[in-house]
């Protein structure tokens, strides 16, 4: 039990915490981006596979970490893109291609990793690169604080990075203006000379390259190989976030820490043999309660705006009485 | 356009499946052999995962291969049922039917209540099943024979190993699911450790998952910073995780059921490097030798074979690394245990049909 505590309240925990939570937070970003534009599309966990493994096809074909990424990004653009093509062109039903997608994925990725290595469940045969931990002079030195926030993973700094990126881009820029017009109110924004497919498609697409960059990471940093289905359900964990998040980059940033943490603590307890499934489950029931009291406070919110628009029309009625 | 949108839709969909299973059936077609006169007999496996997990089950599509050679088959191929525990029965019962097949292997624990329905519905299909045991009494499944090599044994070893080499008295185990086998993988681990140790600490975790390699380098990470300083993964190809934890935090790892070193001593020395030795199962030896059993007519049909250590059908893989890394007195004591264990002199329990109650003592012994 000690032993546990100790591990908890030590740095390493924290570096664990912000190591299993920054795939969470990129795809997370790229979620939120496509549903402040008005779709809802869950085929996260494919894109997130499908760049991870470009990237460690790419990296390990071209010995250049760029390039590698790029591959990545670029099957994960791909997977949005259909995704916008069937959804958006086609009127197909955006959850059932979201399915397709992510089985697809799921079989693509082992096919296509068949086909070029002859193996179907790792690519432990293929050299391909890592992106490097940073070390950042001066913030080095403090203690605690730097052991916590130097020395980590490019793509966790990238990670923690894309928060105030995706938050300007929403708030400041006009694309972000025209995705959030587009996403409240379609026909309004079509009135004013925005077309809702071309944003929604731009949206779509600044997503496929945070959700590449989150599954580059797990293959390219996380783990140095790409396995069969490694994603695991995190883009899904990615969507929760978002939608517990309220789709604002700061409390999404939030929550998917908070699933970080989650995860953290239940690896951390398993070691001293409580139950394995009781801790496996930790991060769905996070999800459940946080959506019970995102729900209770909406409610709440509504509530309140009522009961004030009933006194306030009272108020008016008394006064006119009066008068 | 919606309809269209729906048909490529489905197609998208019936390729992935297609692309799961195009890339799944190795077969490769007859070359006659030695069994001169005699048609040469088709073998087809059935695997409930899917092979590349660098370890069991491409050590059993390994062994089919191996009895290819030896023993000239005619065709083999491979089927790979992906998790889905719906397809087992109707696609045994579809070999079964077609009657190509002239023995069907397949196993697993996870797979034995599909394969009694469909053997018992097929008596003149022959079956041969690995790692998990069948009910031969009153003379039922007189058309198959299993085999299961005794795992608790070799993880035995494996605890005694690092329980001597541990420096600070606590060892770790990281499981894929908490299944039958995998517990009894740590029931002959926490055994073997507090033979030598009867004080040994022991963490166990559990994925969720063999596949998840992140969350297997993550629980081990856990466990070291929680003073785990040997840590043994049973979590099929997950357990690369492990290794890769090991290499980077400077703790050694445990493989299993193939030799992990030299699988990654090309690609990830590092890795392999970490690798004090695999508790290695032999099945691949085991089945090629059933097989061309049955090709010489001298195998028995009906019965049920443990392959204990003793017999080979299960140890620690004695490589380069282990040579290298162990110190020669431990190795030495290893070996010293593994005799008793082949002479009977030390029992080791199994998981397999212990109660809850039992198993959970003994994980909490060592707790």
């Amino acid at each position: 039990m000690q032993s546990v505590f100790g591990y908890i309240f030590s740095t390493d925990f924290v570096v664990a915490i912000l190591r299993m939570s920054t795939p969470l937070i990129l795809c997370s970003m790229g979620v939120l981006l496509v549903r402040k534009s008005g779709i809802v599309c869950i085929a996260f966990e494919s894109m997130m596979l499908a760049a991870s493994f470009g990237g460690v096809l790419g990296s390990a074909y071209s010995q250049n970490l760029f390039v590698g990424l790029l591959c990545g990004v670029a099957l994960s653009v791909i997977f949005a893109m259909l995704f916008g093509y069937f959804v958006l062109v086609l009127r197909a039903n955006n959850m059932l291609v979201s399915l397709a997608l992510n089985t697809l994925g799921s079989g693509g990725t082992v096919f296509m990793l068949f086909a070029f290595t002859g193996d179907r469940g790792s690519s432990t045969n293929l050299h391909s690169l890592q992106f490097p931990d940073i070390e950042i002079p001066l913030l080095r030195e403090i203690p605690v604080v730097g052991e916590i926030l130097s020395g980590r993973n490019l793509m966790t700094y990238l990670a923690l990075l894309s928060v105030p990126v995706v938050y300007f881009l929403l708030m400041k820029t006009p694309l972000g203006l025209r995705i959030r017009a587009v996403g409240e109110n379609e026909d309004a924004a079509r009135s004013l000379g925005s077309s809702p497919q071309r944003i929604r498609f731009i949206a779509l697409l600044i997503a496929g390259v945070l959700a590449g960059m989150a599954g580059c990471y797990m293959s390219m940093g996380y783990v140095s190989y790409f396995t069969r289905d490694m994603i695991s359900g995190r883009g899904f964990i990615a969507i929760a976030a978002q939608n517990l998040g309220g789709s604002m980059p700061i409390p999404t940033l939030i929550w998917a820490l908070v699933f970080g943490a989650s995860n953290a603590i239940a690896n951390a307890f398993q070691a001293i043999n409580l139950p394995p499934e009781f801790l496996q489950m930790f991060p769905y029931a996070a999800t459940i309660i946080g959506l019970l009291l995102v729900g209770m406070k909406i409610n709440a919110d509504e509530k309140r705006v009522t009961r004030r628009s009933v006194e306030k029309s009272r108020a008016g009625a008394a006064e006119e009485g009066n008068g | 356009m919606k309809k269209f949108a729906a048909m490529i839709l489905s197609l998208v969909l019936a390729f992935s499946l297609v692309a799961c299973n195009g890339g799944d059936e190795s077969s490769s077609s007859a070359s006659g052999g030695s069994s001169a006169g005699k048609d040469p007999l088709n073998v087809v496996l059935v695997v409930p995962n899917s092979l590349g997990d660098k370890a069991f089950s491409d050590m059993i599509w390994n062994g089919i291969n191996m009895a290819k050679e030896e023993y000239g088959l005619g065709e083999i191929k491979c089927i790979e049922l992906q998790g889905d525990t719906t397809t087992p029965i109707p696609t045994m019962t579809e070999l079964c039917e077609l009657g190509e097949w002239d023995i069907i292997v397949t196993g697993t624990f996870s797979l034995q209540e599909s394969i009694e329905t469909v053997a018992e519905q097929f008596p003149d299909q022959k079956f041969i099943i690995y790692d998990t045991e069948l009910d031969y009494s009153d003379g039922k499944f007189a058309n198959c024979a299993s085999f299961v090599a005794l795992q608790n044994e070799g993880s035995f070893l494996g605890g005694a190993l690092a329980a001597l080499m541990s420096k600070t008295g606590v060892i770790g185990f990281v499981g894929g699911k908490e299944t039958t086998s995998v517990s009894d993988f740590l029931v002959g681990y926490i055994e073997g450790a507090q033979y030598v140790n009867p004080d040994i600490t022991v963490r166990s975790s559990f994925i969720g998952s063999f596949t998840d390699t992140a969350t297997a380098k993550e629980l081990a990470m856990a466990q070291n910073a929680q003073s785990a300083d040997i840590i043994f993964a049973v979590c099929s190809g997950a357990g690369l995780g492990v290794y890769e934890a090991a290499a980077e935090k400077g703790f050694w790892a445990i493989g299993v059921d193939s030799d992990q070193s030299l699988i990654l001593e090309e690609t990830a020395p590092d890795s392999a490097n970490a690798i004090l030795t695999s508790v290695i199962k032999n099945f691949d030896v085991i089945l090629s030798d059933a097989i061309g059993e049955v090709v010489n007519g001298s195998f028995e049909w009906g019965v049920h074979h443990s392959i204990n250590l003793a017999a080979g059908g299960i140890g620690l893989a004695d490589n380069s690394y282990y040579q290298e890394n162990v110190p020669e007195e431990i190795r030495n004591q290893i070996a010293e245990i593994s005799k008793k264990i082949e002479s009977g002199e030390i029992v080791v329990s199994s998981a397999i049909g212990m109660d809850a109650a039992t198993y959970d003592a003994l994980k909490n012994s060592a707790a």
